[in-house]
């Protein structure tokens, strides 16, 4: 069913996107940052809703939405985020509950000291464990007050100390704890390839995240900082200088922040199809070892109408794009599922079956998959419609592939990690002496994620052959 | 018109002498004549008067009593005549006319004594006819002839004053008084009378055969209603007149009409003698047009309201959608020509049930609130009959509209309707699923309704109940709530194959009833199918699994009952689209949650994610994996095709036509004025297709009109503001709306329902295979036994582990896997094929779906 999604975010950069990821859900669900809703609008326009006749428009007797599913309401209509706050440091925690009150203090979890992690994973995973108990009470908590708790999310970077160290060690707590009951998705930042980087162990951090990522998550939504710079330019800076500032992306995280909260549109404003989150994800991941999900948005209608007309379409071939794509590589890349979302006001049936015809042969399956494409119809959050009349269709659209891309992503990462394990480079901030037999036990388990990773690059190298699903020994011609 | 003898007053007098004192200063008059039957004196024999002038004056003596239809001496009544008998009577004597009077003057008396026979036939007529239980028509009509008949006399009297007093008065003057005065009259009146007598007669006999007919005719429709057999034509339901009357009289009068219509003095005197008859006729026709008042104590009006069978107000009260399609009835019998299209009687009849209709609903009992400029129709021959009908009929159907939009929230109505059975909001009905999905899967029988009920129904009242607390108090009663109460959630005796085949049946007639070769076809086809899925049903008696027709799910039952007055637009009919709809969306959303289901145990269980099975087994695995793949890939486009390109795309054009409805209707105000001033309408491209009979000498006229401009019409129909706000335009589009989805969703056709069927078959029994297979995987690898030895001993300690077992394990595996992945393609391919060939064929939107699987699996 559509379950009930708990968030925790975790980090620095994790509870950045958060909190930008509430304030997109409350904004779409028309909740203030103290958690008071809106009275739902009762379009009479082309919305069709309800009463034509507003007999009580305070009411949320009608509401067509389900913020339920990622808020608690309480007896006095108040809502708060199913959300749990992990940090190391208050800076950006405080931001938080400063800018958003309807979080829930206490599900807010600071280290006493407050001194970071200092971009080490091991300082993260080993303060995670040392508070193993009090993080799970936390997050038992959190899962007693649903009624059917469907599916955790995950909000960190890879490459740091609390998010990737804390977030790995809760993902190994989750997956414990919850089994095979519960779904855990993250959404996961990646650090520049670049640029370097003032962390100089950042790989480390990386390769060791990844590997509970691989081990543990369901699906994971990959953003690369690279990307997210590109894409930001591309949307922000046209947008800033028609000056609507206020209402356009100012930074990458609200661009996570979109994408995530969009990925659950179906569930929040439910249609005909994909109102639950395993509808989702079985639609994108056909087996565990291809989880690892790219995310592409199309340029914003409220941006773009200004110069033409964005129809269904043209955004189903702009989300083809892969400049807007926020996990780019410069290869080709080969498919294995793909899923659009459009989100708007009265989709036009027939034009987004031209677009999916066209894109259907505009992209590059691997040869075991059907070539099909599927479509979100997502519904316009009511609260969301900048002003327009209804009867505009205030299009938006996302996509989200599994795709190869994965094999460049994480092949460069293997190659920073090469480059520092070879040396055994700083290899010292993770040990726990500087014994000769400790640094090879730390090694030989970073070379174990290594592995891990690599595995997965062969995985997605391997699924683009022909014979992917040929047994290796027999060989039979059993081509599907 | 002089006097107006009320049909209750005084029944004891006998008219004939009220009309006699009138004459009687004249004492020597003739007229006074007291005896029926004069003594008979012998009268001097004829052969011997010779003076013709005498023989004059003795003929038109005896023509004075013959023309009051008595005997004279020269003129008497034919042996065959009897005063006593009715049939005679009302016919009038016939004279014959003594031997031997001179050729000349027998020539004339015998043209005149006719008179005397109608005035005698009238005069009959007249005394059987002026009563209560032949109606106001004919009141009107034996008024009519009573002042023929005084001014007969009148003319009679003046006649004799001259053959008393003027010497030069002959037998000619007598015939050219008569024939100036009132033979044309008089004639056409008789023969009017002796045509209604001659109505009343056959009426007679037929009448007393059937006395119970219109009993059985209602008891019949009860029935064929329950059994859903589609629509009755209950409009033109033949009740008979018992006796001519009404309508019938009036059609009389009009056949004359229409004989004389050369004829420019009888025309004017006809058409007058219509208006005079119709006067009555017109004032119940104004009181149903206008006020939906049926005032009607003789039933001749042509609606009549249905008495009700005291043994059948139960049924009606729980099916007063039937009660209201019965309850008023064109009478079909004795139509005049204005009222004899179709369309002008399914418009007369509507204006007032909808009238009706919304006084019930506001409790109202007159539009006088409404301040409406109102005028009445005058006469049945005028030109505007047909404008004024439809002005009342467009009244009608606004204040009909305004209570459907207005008052009840149609709108939210089809929205809701949209929610609860096509998925438009999916939310309820996906907690339904996941509450209730292991119960659903289950054989039909094997099951408690009750919890599934109960099920059903925590989900839909859910939403209630967590915001009563924070919503204020509303006092109002919701649509959306009356429909969420009203939902009868139900697992029927038959599934849905069985129940799509049963309309494939009804559907047939529906759709293809032009084609008559195609019908035949189907009903071959149809019944074909039948016998053969009843053979298999006898096979196949014990419950299996993988046959899905058993399931619960595909036995879900949900239907909502409308509560008056929205029953008479959704009704039964309407509403079992949406119930089939709902059967077969709902089977799909099951499928894809057991995809759901098995997605999660095939990719997150331990042990189809354990990492160290041998490649082999991996692969296998992989292999599964793809296949399930694949089959959420096709569910998915099934999926999407049914609801974006048919359910959805759909409602948004219906959707528009109610949007537009509604905002045309919040434009106006709730009366309207009806009066002379047509003249914004007589631009109106409409005007040109009605069928006016007045002038309409020529049947190319309505040839025209009926091939032309019927097609015009139609599309008007649609454009026009007026038509926005018509509830027969309403009901069409909805039925459009549902036809089509049925249509376009694979169900109405056997061969494509029996493709989908086996797809169906083939998905669930994958999804089957893949959950029972935990153990046997388990049982392929040695460390993953042993783990699982030691936590359930009493589940694997039978197990044989030696490399032969493992083997042979895996080559089952291998090939069941195998098994599945070519049922699949196979079917796959056999479905697309189908799909393409009825896309191609018959329903064009087929192909969007085929085509789209084809762009997905290629290889198929």
């Amino acid at each position: 069913m559509p379950g009930e999604t708990i968030t925790l975010q975790t980090g620095q950069c994790g509870n950045q996107v958060g909190l930008q990821y509430w304030k997109q859900l409350a904004g779409e669900h028309g909740i203030g940052p103290d958690g008071t809703p809106e009275p739902f609008p009762t379009n009479n326009g082309l919305g069709f809703r309800s009463e034509s006749i507003p007999i009580e428009t305070s009411s949320t007797k009608y509401r067509d939405d389900r913020p339920e599913l990622f808020f608690t309401v309480s007896d006095s209509n108040k809502y708060t985020p199913r959300s749990v706050l992990i940090d190391l440091e208050p800076s950006v925690i405080a931001k938080c509950t400063s800018s958003l009150p309807m979080y829930n203090p206490r599900n807010i979890h600071l280290s006493e000291q407050g001194n970071g992690a200092a971009n080490n994973w091991k300082h993260g995973y080993n303060y995670g464990l040392q508070n193993q108990e009090e993080l799970l009470n936390l997050i038992d908590r959190e899962a007693d007050k649903c009624d059917n708790l469907a599916n955790f999310q995950l909000f960190h970077s890879v490459a740091g100390g609390t998010g990737a160290g804390v977030g790995s060690l809760l993902l190994e707590t989750l997956s414990d704890r919850y089994g095979t009951k519960k779904l855990i998705n993250t959404f996961s930042i990646f650090p520049s390839n670049e640029k370097t980087s003032d962390v100089v162990v950042q790989p480390y951090n990386t390769v060791l995240t990844l590997q509970r990522l691989i081990e543990y998550s369901d699906a994971t939504f990959i953003y690369h900082n690279d990307a997210l710079n590109t894409i930001q330019n591309l949307l922000f800076n046209s947008a800033q200088s028609h000056g609507s500032v206020s209402d356009g992306f100012d930074g990458a995280n609200k661009l996570i922040a979109y994408v995530s909260a969009s990925i659950s549109n179906p569930l929040r404003f439910p249609g005909y199809m994909y109102s639950s989150i395993e509808s989702i994800f079985s639609t994108l991941v056909p087996t565990p070892d291809l989880k690892f999900l790219t995310t592409t948005i199309a340029p914003f209608t409220s941006q773009v109408s200004k110069h033409t007309y964005s129809n269904e379409y043209d955004t189903i071939l702009e989300l083809l794009n892969d400049r807007y794509k926020m996990n780019r590589v410069t290869e080709p890349v080969k498919y294995i599922s793909v899923l659009n979302y459009l989100i708007g006001n009265n989709l036009d049936q027939s034009e987004i079956r031209k677009g999916t015809i066209k894109a259907q042969s505009r992209v590059d399956f691997v040869p075991w998959t059907p070539s099909s494409i599927q479509l979100v119809h997502g519904k316009k959050s009511p609260f969301t419609q900048d002003g327009s009349p209804t009867h505009q269709k205030n299009l938006s659209g996302i996509q989200i592939s599994n795709n190869t891309s994965i094999v460049q992503v994480f092949a460069k990462i293997l190659k920073q990690y090469d480059l520092l394990a070879k040396r055994e480079a700083y290899i010292n901030s993770y040990t726990e002496s500087k014994d000769r037999s400790e640094i090879v036990r730390v090694m030989e388990t970073f070379n174990q994620c290594r592995e891990s990773v690599a595995s997965v690059i062969d995985e997605y190298k391997a699924c683009q052959s022909t014979n992917y699903l040929e047994d290796d020994i027999l060989g039979e011609d059993e081509v599907m | 018109m002089a006097s107006y003898i009320s049909l209750n007053s005084q029944p004891d007098l006998d008219p004939e002498k009220i009309r006699l004192s009138e004459t009687a200063s004249l004492v020597q008059s003739c007229v006074n004549a007291p005896l029926r039957r004069p003594t008979r004196i012998r009268p001097y024999h004829l052969s011997e008067i010779n003076d013709l002038k005498i023989q004059s004056g003795l003929v038109i003596k005896d023509l004075l009593f013959a023309l009051l239809g008595y005997e004279g001496c020269y003129i008497r009544y034919s042996e065959k005549y009897d005063v006593n008998d009715t049939d005679l009577r009302l016919a009038g004597p016939d004279f014959k006319i003594a031997k031997h009077l001179d050729i000349s003057l027998k020539s004339i008396a015998k043209k005149l004594v006719k008179y005397g026979k109608y005035y005698s036939g009238l005069t009959g007529f007249y005394e059987t006819y002026n009563q209560p239980k032949y109606g106001k028509v004919l009141q009107r009509l034996c008024l009519l002839v009573e002042e023929l008949l005084d001014q007969h006399q009148k003319v009679i009297v003046e006649i004799e004053s001259e053959f008393k007093y003027n010497a030069n008065f002959n037998l000619n003057i007598l015939e050219s008084i008569i024939n100036q005065e009132i033979s044309n009259k008089m004639t056409h009146l008789y023969e009017i009378t002796v045509r209604i007598h001659a109505v009343t007669k056959e009426r007679a006999k037929t009448t007393a055969e059937t006395t119970d007919l219109r009993f059985q005719d209602i008891l019949s429709n009860v029935k064929s209603s329950i059994n859903q057999a589609g629509i009755i034509d209950s409009l033109a339901n033949n009740g008979k007149f018992d006796v001519c009357k009404g309508g019938l009289v009036l059609r009389i009068v009009q056949d004359r009409i229409n004989l004389f219509k050369g004829d420019s003095i009888s025309s004017t005197f006809l058409t007058q003698l219509f208006d005079i008859v119709s006067e009555d006729y017109i004032e119940m026709l104004n009181k149903w047009l206008i006020n939906g008042e049926i005032d009607d104590p003789y039933d001749e009006f042509l609606i009549r309201e249905k008495p009700v069978p005291g043994s059948l107000i139960e049924i009606f009260n729980a099916r007063s959608e039937h009660y209201w399609n019965e309850l008023f009835i064109v009478k079909s019998d004795g139509l005049i020509d204005q009222f004899s299209n179709l369309d002008v009687q399914t418009k007369i009849l509507n204006t007032g049930k909808f009238l009706n209709v919304f006084k019930l609903c506001t409790g109202l009992h007159n539009f006088k609130n409404l301040h409406e400029l109102i005028e009445p129709i005058d006469r049945i021959y005028t030109h505007d009959l047909e404008l004024k009908i439809d002005a009342f009929y467009n009244r009608a159907n606004k204040l009909l509209m305004k209570l459907l939009f207005e008052g009840l929230h149609f709108k939210s109505l089809i929205k809701e309707f949209q929610s609860i059975f096509l998925f438009e909001n999916s939310f309820n009905i996906d907690n339904f699923l996941e509450s209730s999905f292991t119960d659903l899967k289950r054989n039909r029988y094997a099951i408690s309704v009750s919890r599934l009920q109960k099920n059903y129904f925590e989900n839909f009242e859910r939403v209630e109940e967590s915001t009563t607390g924070t919503a204020p108090v509303n006092l109002t009663t919701s649509i959306s709530e009356v429909l969420r109460n009203n939902q009868k959630f139900s697992i029927t005796t038959s599934n849905f194959y069985e129940v799509a085949k049963e309309i494939m049946e009804v559907q047939t007639f529906d759709t293809d009833l032009k084609d008559e070769a195609n019908l035949k076809a189907f009903l071959n086809r149809t019944l074909k199918r039948n016998i053969q899925s009843s053979e298999d049903d006898k096979q196949n008696t014990g419950y299996d699994q993988n046959h899905s027709d058993e399931y619960a799910i595909t036995s879900i039952d949900l239907s909502i009952s409308l509560p008056f007055p929205l029953n008479l637009i959704l009704n039964r009919e309407l509403s079992y689209h949406y119930e089939l709809m709902f059967k077969i969306l709902i089977i799909i959303k099951f499928i894809t949650k057991f995809n759901d289901i098995t997605w999660k145990e095939i990719n997150r269980s331990d042990v189809w994610k354990y990492k160290s099975f041998e490649p082999r087994i991996r692969k296998w695995v992989l292999r599964c994996r793809v296949l399930h793949g694949r089959i959420r890939d096709f569910t998915n486009e099934l999926q999407n095709y049914l609801n974006y390109d048919v359910v959805q795309s759909n409602f948004e054009t219906f959707q528009e036509s109610i949007l537009k409805t509604e905002e045309v209707l919040k434009e106006r105000v709730l009366g309207s004025d009806v009066n002379h001033n047509h003249e914004p309408q007589i631009t109106n491209p409409k005007i040109k297709s009605f069928n006016n009979y007045n002038n309409n000498n020529s049947i190319f006229d309505d040839k025209i009109s009926n091939s032309k401009l019927n097609k015009a019409r139609i599309t008007a129909n649609r454009n026009q503001a007026t038509d926005y706000a018509n509830v027969e335009n309403l009901v069409t589009n909805l039925s459009e709306f549902l036809n089509t989805l049925i249509n376009d969703s694979l169900i109405t056709k056997p061969d494509l329902l029996l493709s989908l069927k086996n797809m169906f078959d083939i998905i669930i029994s994958f999804n089957h295979y893949l959950s029972r297979l935990k153990k046997v995987l388990i049982l392929c690898d040695q460390p993953l036994f042993e783990m699982y030895l030691t936590n359930y001993p009493d589940k694997f300690s039978d197990k044989s582990m030696d490399g032969l077992s493992i083997q042979n394990r895996y080559v089952n595996l291998d090939n069941s896997l195998q098994d599945h992945f070519e049922k699949f393609r196979d079917a796959l391919t056999e479905f697309i094929v189908t799909l393409r060939g009825f896309g191609e064929s018959e329903n064009k939107q087929i192909l969007v779906l085929s085509e789209r699987l084809e762009k997905c699996f290629p290889e198929n």
